[in-house]
């Protein structure tokens, strides 16, 4: 196990490690000058130089990007160029929104796609099964901001109903944010239910034709309590696995739809800061999201094998090909059995 | 902007194939097919009127005329600006299918490449590959998007790449766990010993076993692609401004969602009809498969 | 289909993704190639008449009758996020108009581009145009409660000029010419020599006067201004509350002010719709009517010049007959009507209405829309119907892609095919406008301070931002020569030849003078505009 946890750490550090590399060097190919981009059109070269000196600019990137990484690793990830402040504290302004919103949208999921599993799975192939299947695939082919404006016209909620609160720095209580949040929440959780709903209703549907499943019945067990207590817990895995899997999708998702409502966070910093090249704050919002995807999908490997010791042996060299294989393997097992 | 769910949904396909497929298999693939191609049919039928029967130009504005809902001649409604909005949906029908058709292009291939070489030689070359898709995955693929259209400008080939590059990683597990599968069986081995090339081997022997497999990829990239095209359109960094896109209308009918619901409607059916199309066939292609 | 596709390229060039309809375009369905034709007659009237005097654009636009009423918080938005509130920082256009009301320099901008005595009571030049002396006025308090005198005077313009900093730059390079700043003696008053005379100073002392030795301007701004600094919080707003101790006669109507900072016109419109902001300064007329009920809308005439820059060190516009033919292919009024909806005024050359008599209202009345002199022109220059420009464009600034999108259809016109190419602002900044690595670019050009030599000394070979790279000895050396001139009439004469050779040598295709529309609030009155990018809040009120 622990030489298990190294290889993971060593993995997921350098997989970050290339994230901030393909940013970087995205970075160094951008043509603009941040110093220029504050300064306007107007100022003069001395102008853009003193800005340039202020903001440490005059150093080449290779060098800031060594500066930077340095920084990271004792917490630091340093000052933003366009605002002058530093740059965690800005995230700690705008993460909460994005965050909140992408976690509401998980939680969402989880409590649409298990009843749908459910009800799906009972009769596999049956008209309720085809039609969640319908559905689910229906509302994976809708663009989230799609999804967004049919919502709102639906409820007949505007951007300013949602967003315009938000931002007009008005002090909100807990309550009011989860109201507001509820339909941006909603748009993304519904384009995102799909995966988890399938996992859920295959590994049910698999799960029932199992022997003990058969015992169980034998023995006079209520189907509820079959359902619910035995083979339920045993579906966990590949529906932890879809929600690991969905939760990257989830984030990028709250990005586009606090455009759509106009919220200010992540996605509106990073929009700022990519245009006004501000390297510091760009890896850092990068970097956030990465780490947050590569831990959750570590979690997602360590709770799926806290819930089923079957699945510490199976191990390969990639992160996400392992998390089918066991599913995959357990069944293949099963089926020979 | 959604790779990953790509192959996943191939696994629960898998399964679900596994339960469900007992009862027919054929005809079960038959009907996705179908299902797949007359919702395709919608739009492209639309298409082939719109390219005989031209009422307006696509651009032609007409102030009088702002925010008709659907009638007998304009048949979608008309805009903010008069314009008729089915003219306009249909005429940004070409570059959306131009540009999902060239990132699964450019995709496909670039996932081909990586993915064959992580397959077939495994290993360090395999881990590397694997570390670079891990890197690329953990960035929602909107970041990345914007951050190349930033550096690329937002002209119709630029995004058309950028998608392309952010496709590959995708494409690469597909092709990847297929290579693996058969790298260790035994006529690949004793085509080693015989001297074939790994070139040779991959391109004559491995890829014609994953060959089916990569069409129902396609199938589903080509949807992931509208949807992550439609998706930079909206948020004003798609296709130039000067070519007409269904993520760009979306964004314009989003300040006039009361006004006109028609406006921001149609163009949105369309992207699911097509997304959901493509979606079905590359199901339908998949149970074929077996 | 083939034939459909490429109709539709071809046309939706013109005007797709518009974000502002064409509603002036005349009414009705017309077509666009017909306006194309029909508006040609209607240029030289068009400009003539709107150009107008100057003096009539001044105001302080009553919005309704009612009496100033003390109290109340007005929102207003803007659209960029500040880049520093130090006067002698900031740089950006956005951050200008807010900090306006915190600072204020020895003369003030008046509506009508004229200045006034504000921290000084009178001033008077020296007959070589080389001493300027400032009665420094009395009674001013700067928001910390100190008392501002001379030497607050001396040591602000010193900073500006760099003559305290280790390497002399100026922070504020107009300042430069500043050769030495002292206190009079026995006076309430400062004297300023400069080391080579020149005319436009007085515009440059707008600069604001800051509290000696208060380094902390850019965190808690202090100045002199009607409204102290009260908060900023990044990406939310900027708020400001009324100073009590203002040296006028009276202090601000309003408790307190919030720049709100949007990230989007939409989202404005969205805030706007519900209410939220009461002053909104860049709408665009397409949207007016969704919120007319609620806001009055004022237009003011921004000092702006918007151009189609043509880049004279690169082939095919180092040929002047080429530039000319651009000049004769391009429909002004068409663009002035579908892009600003007729609320601006045709340009002819590099300067705006707004610069008061330096603006050459008779320049160049000969060239015309004329798209066979221009084919005629181009074939004379070699060119038949083979020539392929590119225009880039800055993508975050949608007049101007639509400009560029109606320019290339009227080229299409000409037999000129251009293709447009939409970057990033950082891009453009880079590339084009310090790179001028470019053929031609749609830009509008803004001015920090209202006076004739920062509008045109851009167009002399050497300046460091003449990025269209126009190259003509005449207008060098009448440039020059301006610069000392103390002959006020000589001065205006000069200005006035130099937009005379812009147009003759055609810089660059000048567009249009957009006019800048302002939504307030029906509720709110005493709302001033300038012909700099301010917003000055200490005449609004409640009614």
């Amino acid at each position: 196990m622990a030489a298990y946890l190294l290889r993971k750490l060593r993995d997921t550090i350098f997989t970050l490690l290339l994230v901030s590399v393909i940013v970087f060097i995205i970075f160094a190919l951008i043509p603009g000058n941040p110093a220029r981009i504050i300064a306007g059109v107007n100022a003069t070269p001395e102008k853009v130089a003193f800005i340039e000196a202020e903001l440490g600019l005059d150093q080449p990137l290779p060098i800031r990007f060594i500066n930077y990484l340095g920084g990271l690793l004792t917490g630091n990830p340093g000052q933003s160029l366009r605002f002058n402040v530093p740059v965690t504290d800005l995230i700690v302004d705008a993460a909460p929104i994005t965050l909140g919103l992408a976690f509401y949208a998980f939680f969402m999921v989880i409590l649409l796609a298990i009843p749908l599993g459910l009800i799906a799975s009972r009769r596999p192939g049956g008209v309720v099964d085809t039609v969640i299947h319908v559905v689910t695939e229906t509302t994976l082919a809708i663009p989230p901001f799609f999804m967004a404006i049919v919502l709102m016209l639906l409820f007949r909620v505007t951007q300013a109903d949602v967003g315009g609160s938000l931002s007009s720095g008005e002090i909100l209580t807990f309550g009011d944010h989860l109201k507001m949040l509820t339909l941006p929440a909603l748009a993304i959780a519904l384009s995102r239910l799909a995966m988890v709903v399938e996992f859920l209703r295959d590994a049910l549907v698999e799960e029932s034709h199992t022997d003990y499943v058969r015992t169980a019945k034998g023995k006079g067990a209520s189907r509820m309590r079959i359902r619910m207590v035995h083979v339920l817990r045993n579906c966990l895995v590949p529906t932890i696995t879809a929600l690991g899997l969905i939760l990257a999708e989830i984030i990028g998702g709250s990005i586009i739809i606090e455009q759509v409502f106009l919220l200010p966070g992540l996605g509106r910093l990073l929009f700022t800061a990519v245009e006004a090249r501000d390297f510091p704050l760009v890896q850092t919002i990068i970097m956030l999201i990465a780490v947050l995807v590569v831990l959750v999908n570590f979690v997602v490997d360590l709770l799926n094998q806290f819930i089923d010791p079957r699945l510490r042996v199976v191990q390969s060299h990639s992160r996400r090909h392992r998390k089918y294989q066991p599913t995959v393997a357990a069944a293949k097992k099963k089926g020979n059995s | 902007m959604r790779h990953p769910r790509r192959q996943s949904l191939q696994v629960a396909q898998q399964k679900r194939i596994r339960y469900t497929a007992k009862k027919d298999p054929r005809r079960m693939a038959k009907r996705s097919l179908v299902t797949g191609l007359i919702l395709l049919a919608v739009p492209i039928l639309l298409f082939v009127v719109a390219t005989f029967f031209v009422p307006f130009e696509p651009t032609a504005m007409n102030p009088s005329d702002r925010f008709l809902a659907p009638n007998s001649i304009n048949w979608f409604g008309t805009d903010n600006y008069g314009r008729d909005i089915f003219v306009r949906t249909m005429a940004g029908l070409p570059l959306t299918v131009l540009i999902a058709g060239g990132t699964v292009l450019i995709g496909g291939l670039g996932g081909l490449f990586l993915g064959g070489l992580a397959g077939y030689y495994g290993r360090r070359v395999d881990y590397f590959i694997s570390r670079f898709n891990d890197a690329l995955l953990s960035i929602p693929a909107i970041l990345t998007g914007m951050l190349f259209v930033a550096v690329f400008g937002n002209g119709i080939w630029q995004v058309t790449i950028a998608l392309g590059l952010m496709f590959i990683p995708s494409f690469a597990r597909v092709v990847r766990s297929g290579f693996q599968e058969h790298r260790h069986r035994d006529y690949v081995k004793r085509l080693r010993l015989l001297g074939s090339s790994g070139w040779r081997i991959m391109t004559l022997h491995l890829f014609p076993q994953i060959r089916s497999r990569l069409l129902s990829a396609i199938a589903i990239g080509f949807a992931n692609a509208i949807l992550a095209e439609s998706s930079l359109s909206f948020l004003g960094l798609g296709v130039p401004p000067s070519s007409i896109s269904w993520g760009r209308m979306l964004k314009d009918a989003q300040g006039f969602l009361f006004q006109a619901p028609w406006y921001a409607l149609f163009p949105g059916v369309l992207i699911v009809l097509l997304v959901l199309g493509a979606f079905f066939i590359g199901n339908g292609l998949k149970r074929i498969e077996r | 289909m083939k034939a459909f596709f490429r109709k539709m390229t071809g046309t939706v060039a013109l005007v797709i993704a518009l974000a502002i309809p064409l509603t002036a375009c005349g009414g009705g369905n017309k077509d666009t190639a017909e306006t194309t034709a029909k508006t040609e007659e209607t240029v030289t009237d068009d400009t003539t008449e709107t150009a107008g005097d100057p003096s009539t654009e001044e105001t302080t636009v009553e919005t309704a009758t009612g009496e100033p009423k003390m109290g109340g918080e007005v929102v207003l938005a803007v659209a960029q996020e500040p880049d520093s509130l130090d006067p002698y920082l900031a740089a950006a256009a956005g951050t200008k108009e807010i900090i306006y009301n915190f600072y204020e320099g020895l003369v003030k901008l008046m509506p009508d581009s004229t200045f006034e005595d504000c921290l000084s009571t009178s001033h008077e030049v020296s007959e070589d145009g080389l001493e300027y002396i400032f009665q420094i006025r009395e009674g001013v308090k700067f928001h910390n409660g100190e008392e501002m005198g001379p030497a607050d005077v001396v040591y602000s313009l010193r900073r500006g000029a760099g003559l305290d900093s280790a390497d002399g730059t100026p922070l504020i390079g107009e300042l430069g010419i500043i050769d030495t700043i002292e206190e009079v003696e026995g006076e309430n008053a400062v004297k300023i020599t400069l080391s080579e005379p020149d005319a436009d100073f007085i515009t440059y002392l707008t600069a604001a006067i800051i509290p000696e030795g208060y380094e902390d301007q850019a965190k808690q701004p202090i100045g002199t201004g009607p409204f102290v600094f009260d908060s900023y919080e990044t990406q939310q707003h900027v708020k400001m509350v009324r100073f009590d101790d203002y040296w006028r006669e009276r202090p601000a109507y309003l408790d307190s002010v919030i720049f709100r900072i949007v990230p989007s016109a939409d989202s404005a419109m969205v805030d706007l719709q519900a209410g939220k902001i009461d002053i909104f300064p860049y709408l665009t007329m397409d949207k007016a009517d969704l919120v007319a009920d609620k806001y009055d809308f004022i237009e003011s005439d921004s000092n702006m010049v918007q151009l189609w820059a043509l880049n004279s060190d690169r082939a095919p516009f180092d040929d002047v007959r080429v530039r000319q033919a651009m000049d004769m292919a391009v429909d002004k009024q068409m663009l002035l009507d579908g892009i600003t909806f007729g609320q601006g005024t045709i340009l002819e050359s590099g300067m705006a209405p707004s610069m008061g008599e330096f603006y050459n209202k008779t320049v160049n009345e000969t060239r015309k829309y004329d798209p066979e002199q221009a084919r005629a022109l181009l074939a004379d220059a070699g060119y038949n119907d083979d020539l392929t420009i590119t225009i880039t464009v800055p993508g975050n600034y949608v007049i101007h892609v639509q400009t560029a999108e109606m320019i290339a259809a009227m080229l299409a016109e000409v037999g000129v095919t251009a293709d447009i190419q939409s970057v990033d602002w950082g891009t453009w900044l880079n590339n084009v406008y310090e790179g001028r690595d470019y053929d031609s670019t749609v830009i509008a050009l803004t001015f920090d301070y209202c006076a004739p030599s920062t509008v045109l000394g851009r167009y002399s070979s050497t300046a460091s931002n003449n990025f269209v790279n126009f190259n003509s000895a005449e207008y060098d050396s009448i440039y020059a020569e301006t610069q000392t001139e103390q002959d006020h009439a000589k001065r205006v004469a000069d200005y006035q030849r130099l937009q005379d050779i812009l147009s003759e040598e055609a810089a660059s295709v000048f567009l249009q003078n957009p006019g800048v529309q302002t939504a307030v609030s029906k509720e709110l009155g005493g709302y001033t505009t300038y012909p700099m990018y301010v917003q000055d809040m200490y005449n609004v009120y409640f009614k």
